[in-house]
């Protein structure tokens, strides 16, 4: 070689860990004596960033035993901030900043009339980018609005999209800076990655504007407009909508009414994403979900990965109005002996057991959900493992009710590992360092030939997908590890809690479907008719 | 994402394609085959061009006509082939590349489908840009076998007249009066896309990955780092720093590089969170994107340790990496399986740009190189990649071309081969497992 080249440092250095373009310029690296002994040069980054603070003390080793920390059921915690040490449950791993895959930053902008499920897609797209360990946060224009003015002080007019009252468009203009200002602290100053906007956005100079003012902050921004095109869902739609918190309090006709107001009040001024003049169609980036995801059109939405994982999501996700329901299987007999790779009978105790788990199923879907008996097997599909005690649990509902039970590879449990017979202290002799490690970070420890939650919350991703498009009920009968992670998605668990869940054998776990947020109960397994 | 293997069973998809010749399609076709096969799912591309080729032989005695009125019969032969591999071989994911820009035509092939139980998937692929239908038949007229003795002017007149011909009776997708198919309609590769009833999860898999990839010419540059200390030592893992040999590599790579790539070529440099790979970058005068998704395979307990030393405190676990090494797992640490994992999101943004030099580690690199040539998974944890060599890698519509260029700078060998603890490559081929895998690549010397 001529001559040594020297480092460049006029080139750009985009860290994993950089929110966006912390531009620095390399430096030259002086090359010590090496030959020490052992491992001298070991790794400093770990996959995981664990929080030295928690130590747990509970035992939830994958076997469904009891834990002493006995989690009680959790509120969805999708609407809360998002902690810089959480790590979440289908994240690959975890970088300082807390942004991930060089995707930069987005604002995603909801767009559509009132009653077009954008609360709905809002916040399932917040769980999933959440599950993905992606810094998301949903801002709803209606939760800033309700903030400033009381709901009975509404007039539909303040839906419109282009207000004549100069004091509504005044207050809107307010609402709305509120609300931007509040997405930009949270993009700019709080390490946040994808922010969600859900609005009616309906004017198309306004949505320039907002991209404009946007991109000079470095931040993407892309279009999501929901369409019903379908007379059948709309009516449905709107049939949701009324359970807005706007309308507490309210009787059913008489929201309605005002509901039906609002949403003339906003067609009136609203404009369709022009997907034929240019000067919307070359500029915006933008996806049109028409039918709730039955067709999608993307335009000029190559954004990157980030955002092509959202439309694979969105390709996904149906508007859910039931519930998911966990369920353990019935008795087999000698818990003691319950190997992993064993694969026993339910007893006669367990068949009787699965009987009085569906009648009291049934019961409350007919109770409580208004759903014929005659009509149970249309509303309500069961999910089993391969392993025969669950399968036999679920064969009940197809003997009784005809009803679809469905087997899923994917639902096997957590591996034990080379741990499967050893009790607590034994792990603590032979295995002293994932023991400690795991006393850390139950969630992501492995011990020798097993999986972690981790491991099980991967796998079981396609599940998840098939669950977000599902409209009927689903029992899911599994195994406590599964039913744990499953769960953790449905309320955004940190990892650190799913460990603990609790699904004893004597409940059913509800998790019911809200725009909003999701809500979850126990329900007592009893004969008692009422 | 997760490597998608089971309770595919119940859904058999058939992707038919549709689109003008030079439109991307049998691209198209190979590219979502082999991403499926790294996913460990069973795909196969029926090309009707291929059967033609088979019968009449690569230069073309037909005329055009002839070979217009022809293609229909290829049409049959390609699915009943395709229905008797479905049937016989289990395949999940079958690809009909070929125009099937006839209604009729389609929908013959989706009545045969849906007797079989398979799903079918249109997949169009429609242009308005003259410039990208000039670029897409230059691209076809160097690389399909077709015109490969033939001028090129010559070839492009055959391409264009083929282009008018099948317009006549060529029918597009609409999203009114095709509403009830499942079908994905890609205008201008990705300026505009229409997905329309996509009902299975693999149906949406398929589409994510189409939503990633150009097809745009472009090259990606392998390298593993430079020697480092612990490759002098036979250790594996940690995050050790370049030897002096390493360093010469590192600033022999500036020159090397702009002469292979081209003085004015745009480049971007991919390298991990590891100092090894920072420090073999450090003289390129390109922009660098450090991931953590590219650090080397985590060995665990076991980084920072020879193999011999693995060898005699961890006998066992020695043993069972050597039986299954794609599935084995280093106790607190990551399996191949893992790492093709944490992979996918750098491999859907490799689709998505354009020249990138990915300087990584060993296994990382075997993992990425395996996407790009389909390399089954028994044979991928164990092919060979030196240090100090670039690997040039140009996927084409009908293969993937290689070359390995040397550095000329002295390295030790850290392969190690099954059975043994010592490092280095055997020179007897038969006992050896290993997969050279530039077999039958061109070697550069600079």
């Amino acid at each position: 070689m001529s001559k040594e080249p020297t480092p460049n440092t006029a080139v750009t250095m985009v860290k994993d860990n950089d929110p966006i373009n912390n531009n620095y310029g390399s430096q030259e690296v002086a090359i010590e004596a090496p030959h020490l002994p052992g491992n001298y040069s070991a790794r400093t980054s770990n996959k995981w960033m664990i929080n030295d603070s928690t130590t747990v003390s509970s035992d939830s080793l994958g076997r469904g035993e009891t834990g002493e920390k006995v989690s009680s059921l959790q509120k969805d915690e999708i609407h809360s901030k998002v902690s810089p040490f959480k790590v979440s449950p289908g994240q690959l791993y975890s970088t300082d900043s807390g942004s991930l895959f060089h995707a930069g930053k987005l604002l995603i902008c909801l767009t559509g009339l009132p009653g077009r499920g954008k609360t709905h897609m809002s916040v399932s797209l917040t769980r999933y980018l959440r599950w993905l360990g992606v810094s998301a946060q949903v801002f709803h224009f209606d939760d800033f609005r309700r903030q400033a003015l009381k709901s009975n002080e509404i007039s539909p007019s303040f839906f419109s999209q282009k207000p004549s009252d100069l004091e509504i468009s005044k207050i809107k203009e307010t609402v709305v800076e509120t609300c931007l200002n509040n997405i930009e602290d949270f993009l700019l100053k709080n390490n946040g990655q994808v922010a969600i906007y859900d609005a009616i956005n309906g004017i198309a100079k306004n949505r320039i504007e907002l991209q404009e003012r946007f991109n000079k902050l470095s931040v993407k921004v892309v279009f999501i407009e929901s369409l019903i095109e379908n007379d059948n869902l709309l009516a449905n739609s709107l049939k949701d909508a009324i359970k807005s918190p706007d309308y507490e309090g309210y009787d059913s006709d008489e929201a309605r009414k005002d509901f039906d107001k609002r949403v003339e009040s906003a067609s009136d001024s609203y404009e369709v994403i022009n997907e034929v003049d240019p000067t919307e169609s070359m500029v915006l980036s933008y996806i049109k979900s028409i039918n709730f995801g039955e067709r999608l059109v993307l335009n000029r939405s190559q954004y990157g990965y980030l955002l092509n994982r959202m439309t694979f999501f969105l390709l996904n996700t149906r508007i859910k109005k039931g519930s998911i329901f966990f369920a353990r299987c019935g008795d087999t007999g000698n818990h003691k002996n319950l190997l992993f790779k064993s694969d026993p009978s339910l007893t006669e105790k367990g068949k009787a057991h699965s009987k009085v788990m569906m009648n009291t199923l049934v019961k409350l879907l007919m109770n409580n959900r208004n759903i014929k008996e005659s009509e149970i097997n249309k509303k309500l599909m069961v999910w089993t493992s391969t392993r025969t005690r669950t399968i036999e649990t679920g064969s009940v509902f197809q003997e009784t009710y005809d009803i679809q039970v469905t087997q899923r590879s994917e639902m096997n449990q957590l591996n034990p590992g080379n741990i499967e017979t050893l009790t607590r202290e034994e792990i603590k002799y032979k295995f002293p360092i994932e023991y400690d490690l795991f006393k850390k970070d139950p969630y992501h420890v492995r011990f020798p030939r097993a999986e972690s939650y981790h491991d099980l919350a991967v796998r079981l991703e396609p599940l998840i997908l098939e669950m977000e498009r599902n409209t009927k009920n689903i029992l899911i009968i599994g195994h406590e590890s599964v039913l744990r992670v499953l769960y953790g998605y449905l309320l955004n668990c940190s990892s650190n809690d799913i460990p603990y869940l609790k699904f004893p054998p004597e409940e059913i776990v509800e998790v019911q479907y809200n725009a909003y947020a999701n809500t979850s109960s126990r329900i007592k397994i009893t004969e008692k008719r009422t | 994402m997760p490597n998608y293997t089971n309770n595919i069973q119940d859904s058999k998809i058939c992707v038919i394609l549709i689109g003008l010749p030079a439109r991307g399609k049998t691209l198209i076709a190979q590219k979502v085959v082999r991403y499926l096969s790294w996913l460990s799912i069973k795909a196969k591309s029926f090309s009707y061009d291929d059967y033609r080729r088979v019968v009449y032989g690569k230069s073309n005695e037909l005329t055009l006509k002839d070979r217009y009125e022809e293609c229909y019969r290829w049409v049959e032969t390609a699915v009943a082939d395709m229905i008797e591999w479905f049937e016989e071989e289990k395949g999940i994911v079958g690809v009909l590349d070929g125009s099937n820009h006839s209604e009729s035509q389609r929908d013959k092939i989706e009545e045969i489908c849906r007797k079989h139980d398979i799903k079918p998937l249109f997949l169009e692929s429609w242009f308005d840009k003259p410039e990208l239908i000039t670029n897409n038949i230059l691209d076809v007229n160097s690389n399909s076998p077709d015109y490969s003795a033939i001028d090129p002017e010559e070839a492009r007149k055959d391409i264009e007249d083929r282009i008018e011909l099948y317009k006549k009776d060529y029918t597009t997708l609409d999203t009114s009066t095709d509403a009830d198919k499942t079908f994905v309609k890609m205008i201008n590769i990705h300026q505009s896309i229409i997905i329309n009833k996509i009902d299975t999860y693999l149906q949406s898999r398929i589409v994510y990955y189409l939503m990633n990839f150009h097809i745009k010419p472009r090259t990606i540059w392998l390298s593993r780092h430079g020697e480092s200390m612990y490759n002098l030592e036979g250790k594996i893992g940690g995050d050790a720093d370049l030897s002096q040999r390493g360093l010469k590599y590192a600033q022999k790579l500036p020159e090397m590089i702009q002469k292979l790539v081209g003085p004015d070529e745009q480049l971007t440099v991919w390298i991990s969170t590891l100092k090894r790979t920072y420090q073999t970058s450090q003289y390129l005068p390109y922009k660098k994107l450090q991931w953590k998704a590219l650090d080397e395979l985590d060995a665990g307990i076991c980084d920072g340790m020879t193999y011999e030393e693995i060898e005699r405190q961890y006998p066992e676990d020695f043993k069972a990496r050597d039986e299954n090494k794609y599935l084995y797992r280093y106790r607190g640490g990551e399996s191949y399986k893992d790492v093709v994992t944490r992979l996918e999101p750098v491999i859907m943004e490799l689709e998505r740009q354009e020249n990138i030099l990915i300087i990584t580690h060993q296994a990382v690199l075997r993992c990425i190189y395996a996407y790009f040539m389909n390399v089954p998974q028994e044979e991928s944890p164990w092919m060979s990649i030196p240090l100090h060599t670039v690997i040039k890698l140009e996927p084409m519509a009908y293969d993937t071309i290689v070359s390995r260029i040397k550095a000329d700078i002295p390295a030790v060998s850290t392969y190690k081969e099954k059975g043994t603890s010592q490092l280095g490559e055997s020179t007897d081929s038969s006992s050896s497992k290993t997969r050279n895998i530039i077999t039958s690549a061109k070697v550069h010397s600079l």
